[in-house]
This record gives structure tokens, C-alpha cells and sequence, in this order.
């Protein structure tokens, strides 16, 4: 017996459970949420100066904004985690941030003052990946359970 | 016709013609009417027939004698749908049973629907205006009922909206409370559409405009209970300290002291406050039915000191009515209503520093009639205790605007001169025309006219023009201020004088007959002055220099296809200009600024304090506010740049993510 394959048996026996596609994912959607987060800061501060905010509408959305992007950090941060360690708690908790992430989106989509049509496509984007990015992570946790 | 009356009229002789109106059926099946005959009555259902005779024509009215409110639940006598009245009648006009006119009216009436009845107690509730604007349909005005041409009111039915359909209101009355904007994603009425318009459109719906609720939170302030007392004028504190040129004159009573005179609209207004050291000269135009009298004599005076000096008061009857009153021509009846009249009244005040010394008033009374103009003279002089004709500005030696222009003729023996203009009275005549001085800082141009025949000697013509502007100008010199003495040479400019090239005679016009050259027909003064400083806030303005030229014209006689023996009328004018110069010139440029541009914006290309934009404030195309924020974010920008490409922050980012 050669003293190579023993290696590949070794390798072989534990077989690669953390999701490659997921991880591509959480990349892209990192950067994408970069590109998010400020273009959805330029609007707000665009539609502030060209309509009439009211002020006490200004507030809530800009602070909605920023819960959004704490939230998605702390999210990116554990799904990545989980993920390459093959846990399945960060990967679960990453998947329970998902769903208020999901509900700040739907409101920078449908309840927010002022909708502009641009809002209308990033949020959809980001709704997208995250529906993707859910179904993987769901996935994933089973892999990482069985 | 609408409503339930209507009128007609049968033309022809009336005699013998007798009226009947029938109600007539149409058959609902072949839909034709049933033609009447002649008997009938002035009575039919609810109809009733109204004939008013006359000579050739008969008005016939036809009226409607039931009620037209909708029916209340338990109503009788009042209409249960909304159309009321579908009818045909026949109206016909017979003589011995032949019929002559046959009028056929076909009557659709609704019911009435305006809401009579009782109120009801309960009070609408009105919804949160936080999620519901309380006038979506503004034009809904009766509760219960339906408001004509309101197509947002849902207390109308279909039927009776159809009948006012095509004049609905329109805009925000009409219920149109949230009109669609213009940056609306669904809206196309802009003519100019941003290139980014595709993407930065409002795409939310028009339900969700962030002003549903956008009203003002009023907070509940406890009422007071108004004070049922009226205010007193405060005086104002200076009263005591005496008054200062320009201050309103204060009587007893705290009230300004008023003498009617002229305002900006040039009317004369009755109650216009006396300014001290100001003088003034109004007629004011009055008859007898708008006459009133003004404030009584016995009114005291403060002083300026706290004390109150009484008027002394000389009545005197007017001699020469004539240049009051002008006869407007209007009643010539035998008897007419006379009344007496103040005519005119002078008002001489002496004054001392600050405050007045004695108010001498001589009051003219004459009698107005009926169908006269009177024209009310007011004048009112400051004199000052020292001297009894100049009167003297208190503390400012320099000219004042309005204020005569003194002159000086130092060839005359009593060295009293004066510049004037015209100002010319009826046709504007120069042989007519009175004079008046030229006053400081007023631009003015007057003019008048002179009578000039066709054959004319034109060196006669050039010598009387010149005499009579001349005769505008009766001084030699002009005072730098206006208090300089007759006696003191220096406080006087010479008038610099450029007359006109007087042609000689020998170079004549030829034969040429009604044409003159060289006429100087314009004077023009130009006097130049200048702020040498202030007193108490005031500018002291002095005269540097006046000079008269005179502008030449060729004059030509105005005359028709056939030029007669008639006179022509010449306008000759005189315009005074106010020229001011600044007293100091301005500081000389050094060598340095001349030659070295390198900073000069104005004449350099490069203006390098505009290029460090952010930092200098020379930059005006934005506002700075703007430019700081960029200016700030490209450093910030850069600051990102440098701590990215440190060794130290890549590292610090890898180990982040595992």
C-alpha cells in the first residue's frame, strides 16, 4: 500500500461539508450591501433636499438604515463563520437576522415616505439574495446536523 | 325655462280670445299625442293659467302649484322620487271654438333638494386626520342632501349625478385633494424631463404622501380674559429733552399737531403732523359740501421744555378772494348756501436751540358758496429768535434737500441774488410765467412757451431767448453752504458761465424765411456738490461748483401746406442737475499693486485664490456651505484611500474574517 492514498482515505473520510456557493454569497452580498447602504443614504439625503420631508419622517428612516446595517454585519459576520467552521449555531442565528433584515428591506420597499424607482430595484436585488442566501444557509444546517 | 313658472306670449288682438291649458297623455305605445280641443279650462291637475292682456300681444304664464321637497318618511304633499313632474299640457288660444294658437309644453321637474327638516343632534364624528384628511371633498356642503355640481359628494345618486356630470368642480374643491406631482413615476405632464428621471421617480402611490397628517399639533393655551380698557399712547420720552430738527410737535394732550398738507399721492391729507424746522406752503382744494374745520385754535403747544404756550391767534377777513376761489360754474340760482370759511392760514413759529418760543398764526376767514372751489392755503415758517428773515438749520451748515439754493449778485448793491426756474400757470405762456428757486438736490426741467411770428429777425429772436433765461439767473456766485454770510466772500463759488457763441450778424440766414440757427433755447445749470461730513448723523453737504451753459437749436417754424402770417409757439427750457462728487478722491495705487498682477483676479488668468476654493471664500459660483461639504468629503475620501493602502489595516481586516 502506498503511503499516499492513506492521506486521500484521511481526506476522504471527512468529506467537505461548508457550502461554497453559500460562502461566494455572503461575499457578493457584502459588497452589494456596501454599494446598498450608500446609495440608499444618497437618496434619503436626495429626497430630503428636492421634496418635503416632514421632519419626523426623516428620522425613522435613517435610523431604520442604520439598525439595517448593524444587522447585516453582525449577520454576514456569523453566517461566515458558521459556515467555514461548519457550526451549526452561528449558521442558524445568522438565519433567524435574516428574517429582520427581510422585514427592513419589504419597509425600504413598500413603507418608507418616499419610494423612488431605483429604491424599487436595489431592494428587490437584496430581497433576491437573501431568499437565495436563506435557502443555501438551510441547507447548509442540515448538512452540518446530519 | 327652468323652475315651475314659464311665460309666453300670443301676439295678435286678445278680443274675444279665450286661454285654456289641458293635460294631455302621450300614448305610450305609438307615442303620439292626442291632439286637445277647445274646451278647457285655466285650471288642469297642478297647472294654473295666468293671462295679462294688452293691446297687441298677451303674456301667458303657466305655473306649477304643488310643493317640490322631497318626501320626509312621513310626508304628504311632496314628492316621493327625485323626478317629480313628468307632464304634457297643451295651452291653447280659441275664439267661438276655433282654435288660433296651440302651444305645447312637456315638463320634467325634479324635487327640490335643499334639506329642510329637522336637525338631527348627533355630531359627525370626525375621523383621525393623522391617517384621514378631513376635507376629501371639500364641495360637500349639506349633510343628508346633494350638493349641486359636487361629483365627490356620495350623497348623490347616479341618476342626478349624470344630470350635472359635464360641470363638475373642478381642482381642490372638487375633491381633487391630493393632485398628482410632478416627479410622480405615472405622471406626464412635464414638459422637461431630467435625464434620471427613469430611475429617481416616485414610485410610491399617491395615498401614501408623507403630508396625511401634516397639520399643526395645537397645544391647549389658556385663555385670557381680555382687558376691557383701551391702551394710552405713551409719549415718547424726548418730548423733554427738547426737539431736534424733523421731530413731530406735540400738544397738550400728547397728540401730534396736525395742519393738512400735501402727501406723496398729492393729495392733501387732514392730519399730517407738523416737523420741527421743517417749512412748508400746500394748497389744499375744498368746496363747500366737504369742507371741514380744522383743529381749533386753542390748542397749547409744548414747548420742547415741558411747558404749553398758547397760539396767538389774528383773524383776518380775505380781501382778495379771487385766488382762492375759482367758480366751478355749477349753480347759478338766485339763493345759494354760503358758509364761513377758513381761506387760509399762516403759521409763524419761533424757535430757540430746542424748543419754541412763541406761535404767531394769522387766520384768513372768508365766506364759500355753493358751486365754488376753494383752494386752502397752509404755511408754516420756523423762524429763528436771532434773525427775522434767514431761517437757520439748527447745528447742519450744509445744504438740506428741498431747501433754496442761495445766491449771491455781488455787482448788485444789495448782493441779494436767486436762481430760478419757471413755472409756468395757464397755457404755459413765457409772458405768463412766474418763477420759482431752484431747490438743493431736486433735479428739475421746466420750461415755457413763447409766441414767435414767421418773420422774425433771427438775431432778435437769439437776443430775447438769452435775455429771458437770463432773467432765471439773477446771481453771480452761490453759497458753498447754507449759512454763508453776504459779508464774507470765501463762503461764495462763482457761477461759471459758458454763453452761447453769438454768430454775428453779418452771417445772416440768407433769404431763408422762418428758420433760425443757433437759437439757445436750453439753459442748463449744473451744480456739483459733496459730502464733507456729518452732523449728528446728518450729511453736511456742500456746493464745489455751478456752471450755466446754454444747448443751441435750430429753430423752424411750424407751419401747415400753406405757411400764413400766424405765430408758432417755441418751447424754451431750463434744467438744473445735482451732480455729486466724492469729496476725498481715492487713495492713490502703489507701485507694487500696479506692476505685480500675479494675485490680481482682474487681470490675471489665473486667479489662484479661486482655485484653493474650499479653503478661501473667493469662490463665488456656489454657496460656501456647499463647496465646504465637498471640500470635506474629498478629505475624507482621501484620509479612506490612506488607511486602506496601510499594511497594518489589510492585516487587521484578514484576521477579522477567520
Amino acid at each position: 500500500m502506498a503511503p499516499t492514498s492513506l492521506p486521500r482515505e484521511i481526506l476522504n473520510a471527512s468529506p467537505q461539508l461548508s457550502s461554497l456557493l453559500l460562502q461566494l454569497l455572503f461575499y457578493v452580498n457584502g459588497i452589494y450591501y456596501i454599494f446598498y447602504f450608500l446609495a440608499t443614504l444618497a437618496m434619503i439625503v436626495y429626497k430630503s433636499e428636492v421634496f418635503s420631508y416632514p421632519d419626523e419622517f426623516l428620522a425613522p428612516d435613517l435610523a431604520l438604515l442604520l439598525i439595517m446595517a448593524v444587522l447585516e454585519v453582525l449577520r454576514l459576520y456569523l453566517g461566515w463563520k458558521g459556515n467555514l467552521t461548519e457550526e451549526e449555531a452561528p449558521l442558524g442565528l445568522s438565519l433567524a437576522l435574516t428574517v429582520g433584515s427581510v422585514a427592513l428591506s419589504v419597509y425600504f420597499l413598500l413603507w418608507q415616505t418616499y419610494v423612488l424607482r431605483a429604491d424599487v430595484v436595489i431592494n428587490a436585488v437584496l430581497l433576491l439574495t437573501y431568499g437565495l442566501e436563506s435557502l443555501l444557509k438551510v441547507v447548509a444546517i442540515a448538512a452540518f446536523v446530519s | 325655462m327652468s323652475g315651475p313658472r314659464a311665460n309666453s306670449f300670443f301676439l295678435g288682438n286678445s278680443s274675444g280670445v279665450s286661454f285654456s291649458i289641458i293635460l294631455s297623455s302621450v300614448n305610450e305605445e305609438t307615442g303620439k299625442l292626442q291632439l286637445a280641443n277647445c274646451s278647457g279650462s285655466k285650471r288642469a291637475g297642478d297647472w294654473n293659467l295666468t293671462v295679462t292682456a294688452s293691446m297687441d300681444a298677451s303674456k301667458v304664464t303657466v305655473s306649477l302649484t304643488r310643493n317640490l321637497q322631497l318626501c320626509l318618511p312621513n310626508g304628504t304633499d311632496c314628492c316621493t322620487a327625485p323626478l317629480c313632474v313628468v307632464e304634457t299640457l297643451q295651452v291653447l288660444a280659441c275664439r267661438d271654438s276655433v282654435m288660433l294658437a296651440h302651444l305645447l309644453i312637456q315638463a320634467e321637474i325634479y324635487a327640490n333638494s335643499s334639506f329642510t327638516g329637522n336637525v338631527s343632534e348627533n355630531a359627525t364624528i370626525i375621523p383621525n386626520q393623522a391617517f384621514q384628511p378631513l376635507g376629501s371633498c371639500p364641495c360637500d356642503l349639506t349633510a343628508g342632501a346633494c350638493d349641486v355640481r359636487c361629483c365627490c359628494d356620495l350623497e348623490c345618486t347616479p341618476e342626478l349625478k349624470q344630470l350635472f356630470n359635464e360641470s363638475c368642480f373642478t381642482g381642490v374643491f372638487g375633491g381633487d385633494v391630493n393632485p398628482p406631482f410632478d416627479q410622480l413615476c405615472s405622471s406626464h405632464s412635464m414638459e422637461y424631463i431630467p435625464d434620471w428621471f427613469p430611475f429617481l421617480c416616485v414610485q410610491s402611490s399617491l395615498n401614501n404622501t408623507p403630508f396625511l397628517g401634516y397639520f399643526y399639533h395645537g397645544s391647549i393655551s389658556t385663555s385670557r380674559v381680555p382687558p376691557f380698557k383701551i391702551p394710552l399712547q405713551t409719549s415718547p420720552g424726548r418730548l423733554f429733552t427738547g426737539y431736534r430738527q424733523g421731530d413731530p410737535i406735540m400738544t397738550e394732550e400728547n397728540e401730534y399737531f396736525t395742519i393738512p398738507q400735501q402727501s406723496m399721492a398729492g393729495q392733501c391729507v387732514e392730519n399730517a403732523p407738523v416737523a420741527y424746522l421743517q417749512n412748508f406752503d400746500v394748497k389744499c382744494l375744498t368746496d363747500r359740501a366737504s369742507y371741514k374745520d380744522g383743529l381749533p385754535h386753542d390748542v397749547r403747544i409744548n414747548t420742547g421744555t415741558g411747558d404749553f404756550i398758547e397760539q396767538n391767534v389774528i383773524y383776518r377777513t380775505v380781501t382778495d378772494t379771487g385766488k382762492f376761489i375759482t367758480d366751478s360754474g355749477n349753480l347759478h340760482a338766485a339763493e345759494v348756501l354760503c358758509q364761513n370759511a377758513t381761506f387760509a392760514e399762516h403759521y409763524m413759529f419761533t424757535w430757540k436751540d430746542k424748543n419754541i418760543e412763541q406761535i404767531n398764526v394769522t387766520v384768513f376767514l372768508g365766506s364759500l358758496c355753493d358751486g365754488e372751489i376753494l383752494a386752502q392755503r397752509f404755511t408754516v415758517k420756523f423762524q429763528s429768535v436771532k434773525s427775522t428773515n434767514a431761517t437757520e438749520l439748527f447745528g447742519n451748515p450744509g445744504y438740506q434737500v428741498g431747501k433754496p439754493v442761495k445766491a449771491a449778485n455781488m455787482n448788485a448793491s444789495d448782493t441779494f441774488g436767486s436762481l430760478n426756474l419757471w413755472q409756468p400757470a395757464g397755457r404755459g405762456l413765457c409772458t405768463l410765467a412766474t418763477s420759482t428757486p431752484v431747490l438743493f438736490g431736486v433735479d428739475s426741467f421746466s420750461g415755457c412757451l413763447l409766441e414767435v411770428g414767421i418773420d422774425e429777425d433771427c438775431s432778435l429772436l437769439r437776443g430775447n431767448v438769452t435775455e429771458r433765461l437770463n432773467s432765471l439767473i439773477q446771481a453771480t456766485h452761490v453759497g458753498k453752504r447754507d449759512n454763508s454770510s453776504y459779508s464774507d466772500l470765501n463762503d461764495w463759488v462763482k457761477i461759471i458761465r459758458l454763453d452761447p457763441f453769438n454768430p454775428d450778424t453779418n452771417v445772416s440766414s440768407g433769404n431763408l424765411k422762418g428758420i433760425c440757427p443757433d437759437i439757445p433755447a436750453n439753459l442748463n445749470i449744473r451744480i456739483i456738490y459733496a459730502d464733507v461730513g456729518a452732523v449728528q448723523g446728518i450729511p453736511w453737504r456742500e456746493i464745489l461748483a455751478v456752471q450755466i451753459s446754454y444747448s443751441t437749436i435750430i429753430w423752424q417754424f411750424q407751419c401747415g401746406l400753406i405757411c400764413g402770417n400766424s405765430t408758432s409757439f417755441f418751447p424754451i427750457t431750463a434744467s438744473v442737475q445735482f451732480i455729486k462728487v466724492p469729496a476725498q478722491p481715492p487713495i492713490p495705487m502703489t507701485r507694487y499693486q500696479i506692476n505685480y498682477t500675479e494675485f490680481d483676479c482682474n487681470r490675471n488668468d489665473v486667479c489662484w485664490p479661486e482655485l484653493l476654493y474650499p479653503l478661501t471664500r473667493f469662490y463665488t459660483g456656489e454657496p460656501y456651505s456647499q463647496s465646504l461639504a465637498k471640500g470635506l468629503v474629498l478629505a475624507f475620501l482621501v484620509l479612506l484611500a490612506a488607511m486602506m493602502n496601510n499594511p497594518w489595516f489589510s492585516k487587521l481586516w484578514n484576521s477579522s474574517l477567520v
